[in-house]
């Protein structure tokens, strides 16, 4: 403002104060001469008002018009042109030229030099708003026509995401209305000018100064203005003229002096009004952003919002990775080859030439968690680049809520899916302890009964079957004791060195009654040492054997091999059953897993097994695989250390029921 | 003469009703046995028994399955579902599919009444 400062320097204040006066001397007889002008006015503004009316209500059948959507090419011709509509057509998503829909509407009714397609590329973001988010939008005013986009998604039903909405879109209706004729249904006025503002663009008319009357109605996602202006007609009389007169040609001087003034204060309002629609779209972002927790759908909004008001051909959104750099959560428009300029801090006064791309950082409590990306038509002002930066700020707030959400999700997903497990295990845990306490109560309550009716071999029978029922019971019981120590890791166990070999067989002779119709198979060589509990090592055998079986055929084989080196000492359990598939290969250890599929569903078993083993294994110091067997079948590998790693042999302890042997 | 059907994939479990049918001796005799669904069907068409005695956790197809398939052939014929955890949810699914009574595999003794009850009304 300091080149205006300047030229008011006090001749020409006191020039313009004496214009001044002259003005305000004429203006005052016009006034006392022109007291009926009043009433004229006072007849103008309730003229004024009544087009107000008017173009209320010609918006309104507008909208009404437009409610048809992308049936409006269905609308009979004489509806569309009384509502100001002045083409209709269908644009494809392939980017080819729209195809007009009404031969005779399209065919002389848009001005030389402006066409459907014209006018399509240049309002392609409000094609693009409108597509994600259903609703009919016009784009910016083109020689007085604004075109309406309507997305159609076929079945007349929007989808109800963004990217439902994108997916689903078969094509737009547009319609073009011409603003003048719009003007024109307002009725007759004797105005001698109107202006119309739609979304702060002048459209038709010039700008209209004070006094005026003004109409605003939002149509169609931006702000309609109609503006009547108001004067008073100068009276007749020959004295006011004469003054008049005066004050005309004084007038006049002022206005010659101030239009080079105007100029440059016309400008700043222009850049004024400009950052003020920009600070707005930045604004608008804040409750847009915190309307939705899916990116997907608010990332697409702000580039458009962006683009538009900064008339980007480039947006994108990169957040940082897992590995620290940076991913790409969004982009519009075409990166540069040569990568991004960073524009430094707030508050910096650099400026950005038009088309070079340039990184604004997304930061969150002081770390940088992303980058915004934009190229721009226009060069960018440093206020430009502030008003980008606050963009970035809330776009960082947005995306680390939506972080936070999205890790809340997972972690009420796994507790539900946990939850899930646990009912299920339930159900099964009191099936598998009752079982075998049914058959033990039963056989047991036989043998009282029928005591002297019974042979010698039926009672012998009877009190084998209560002996490895009871055993059943007994392992189960171990197993769900463990599985509650095992959050505590309270399983007690103490690592000696142990002749494996021996412990084993026995183990595996033991249980062999209680597989049912197995045939068991030992590859045992003799003589492998390694460090293991004993107890442990009796649940893990007991565990993988019992699996075995009620997961393969009656006779099928179940092998139990075992052998040693240096390092370590490997145990496998194998057995001709379905299998494990790969995918599931590494869930089986998972607590209350059973498993998917027919097969486990109803198989008996509480899923606890597996994970007591996999915790015994693990503080034995040993580790457990699952592997496929070919053709069919799962083999378990257990490997435990041949020696203690700290290099001291530790005392042997070997089984109770086998002799101790000495080093 | 009344004749059960016993399913259940537990053989300590099976010879246990069988045994408590026949030295019950109040006229009842075991029509046959089954390990699992499959067999129970076919079995079932084989000796037409008066009453099927069902375990409801059984590999492959359970017994509330079996119990569908026999009820869609013979909607008169009585079962009993026999379960170590039978709740309430179960009971109400099996109530609707036709399955005259449900009974908790701890009173297996009550099983004799249980079947001339239930053969009674065939």
């Amino acid at each position: 403002m300091a080149p205006l400062r300047q030229r008011l320097s006090s001749t020409r204040v006191a020039l313009l104060g004496a214009l001044g006066v002259a003005t305000l001397a004429a203006a005052l007889s016009i006034l006392v001469a022109g007291s009926e002008d009043r009433q004229a006015e006072r007849d103008q503004r309730r003229a004024a008002a009544s087009s107000g009316v008017a173009f209320d209500s010609a918006l309104a059948e507008l909208d009404r018009t437009v409610e048809a959507g992308p049936r409006l090419a269905d609308v009979p011709e004489p509806e569309l042109v009384s509502s100001g509509i002045v083409a209709v057509g269908r644009v494809p998503l392939d980017g080819s030229d729209p195809d007009p829909q009404s031969a005779s509407l399209a065919r002389g009714q848009l001005p030389a030099g402006l066409s459907l397609a014209t006018l399509v590329e240049r309002s392609r973001s409000a094609l693009e708003l409108a597509r994600d988010t259903g609703q009919p939008l016009s784009g910016a005013p083109v020689s007085g026509h604004v075109l309406v986009a309507t997305p159609d998604y076929g079945n007349g039903q929007a989808p109800r995401t963004t990217l439902g909405r994108r997916a689903g879109l078969q094509s737009w209706v547009v319609y073009v209305i011409a603003t003048p004729r719009l003007l024109t249904k307002i009725g007759e006025t004797d105005f001698a000018q109107v202006s119309l503002v739609i979304g702060g663009r002048e459209v038709t008319g010039s700008p209209v100064n004070e006094p005026a009357v003004e109409h605003a109605e939002t149509f169609l996602g931006q702000t309609w203005v109609l503006r009547l202006p108001v004067h008073g007609e100068p009276g007749p009389g020959a004295a006011a003229w004469a003054v008049a007169l005066m004050g005309a040609i004084g007038a006049a001087a002022t206005v010659a002096i101030g239009i080079r003034d105007g100029r440059m204060l016309a400008e700043t309002v222009a850049a004024t009004s400009a950052l003020e629609r920009e600070t707005r779209a930045v604004a608008e972002l804040g409750p847009l952003l915190q309307q939705k927790l899916d990116l997907g759908e608010v990332l697409p909004a702000v580039a458009v919002r962006l683009s538009d008001e900064f008339d980007l051909e480039h947006f994108g959104v990169e957040l940082v990775g897992e590995d620290g750099g940076f991913v790409d959560a969004f982009a519009m428009g075409r990166r540069s080859p040569e990568g991004s300029v960073d524009v430094g801090q707030a508050g910096s006064r650099e400026t950005v030439r038009a088309g070079v791309e340039f990184a604004v950082p997304l930061l969150r409590a002081g770390r940088i968690i992303g980058r915004l990306r934009m190229t721009s038509r226009q060069p960018l002002s440093a206020t430009q680049l502030d008003t980008l930066r606050a963009a970035a700020d809330l776009i960082a707030v947005a995306t680390y809520n939506v972080e936070l959400y999205e890790r809340e999700q997972a972690n009420v997903q796994r507790l539900t899916e946990l939850d899930r497990l646990k009912d299920g295990f339930l159900g099964t845990i009191s099936h598998e302890l009752r079982t075998p306490i049914t058959a033990i109560g039963g056989f047991v309550q036989l043998l009282r009964r029928q005591w002297v009716r019974l042979s010698d071999s039926e009672r012998l029978e009877f009190l084998e079957r209560v002996q490895r029922n009871t055993t059943s019971l007994g392992f189960l019981v171990d197993d769900l004791l463990d599985f509650a120590r095992l959050d505590r890791h309270a399983l007690g166990i103490t690592p000696t060195s142990l002749d494996i070999s021996d412990a084993v067989s026995a183990i595996v002779e033991q249980l062999t009654p209680l597989l049912g119709d197995h045939r068991v198979t030992l590859d045992v060589k003799r003589g492998v040492h390694g460090l293991a509990d004993n107890r442990a090592l009796e649940r893990v055998v007991a565990n993988l054997l019992t699996n075995a079986a009620k997961f393969s055929p009656v006779q099928s084989e179940i092998c139990v091999s075992l052998e040693g080196d240096a390092q370590w000492v490997t145990m496998a359990v194998s057995d001709e059953g379905p299998g494990i598939s790969p995918a599931e290969r590494g869930r089986v250890f998972q607590r209350f897993y059973r498993g998917d599929g027919d097969a486990a569903r109803s198989t008996r078993g509480a899923g606890i097994g597996l994970s007591v083993v996999h915790e015994l294994v693990t503080q034995m110091g040993g580790s457990i695989d699952v592997e496929g067997r070919e053709p069919h079948g799962t083999r378990m590998v257990v490997r435990l250390q041949a020696q203690p790693r700290t290099g001291v042999r530790l005392p042997e302890q070997g089984p109770s029921r086998v002799e101790t042997r000495s080093t | 003469m009344p004749r059960a059907l016993i399913v259940d994939d537990e053989e300590d479990i099976r010879m246990l009703i069988r045994l408590t049918i026949e030295i019950a001796n109040e006229g009842l005799a075991v029509a046959g046995e089954a390990a699992n669904g499959e067999e129970a069907i076919d079995r079932w068409r084989e000796e037409q028994p008066e009453v099927v005695v069902l375990d409801y956790r059984m590999p492959g197809m359970t017994g509330l399955e079996v119990a569908e398939r026999i009820l869609a052939e013979d909607p008169e014929q009585p079962i009993i579902l026999f379960s170590a955890y039978v709740d309430a949810e179960t009971s109400a699914a099996a109530r609707r599919l036709g399955i005259r009574e449900c009974m908790p595999k701890a009173d297996y003794d009550q099983l004799p009444d249980a079947l001339w009850r239930h053969s009674a009304s065939a």
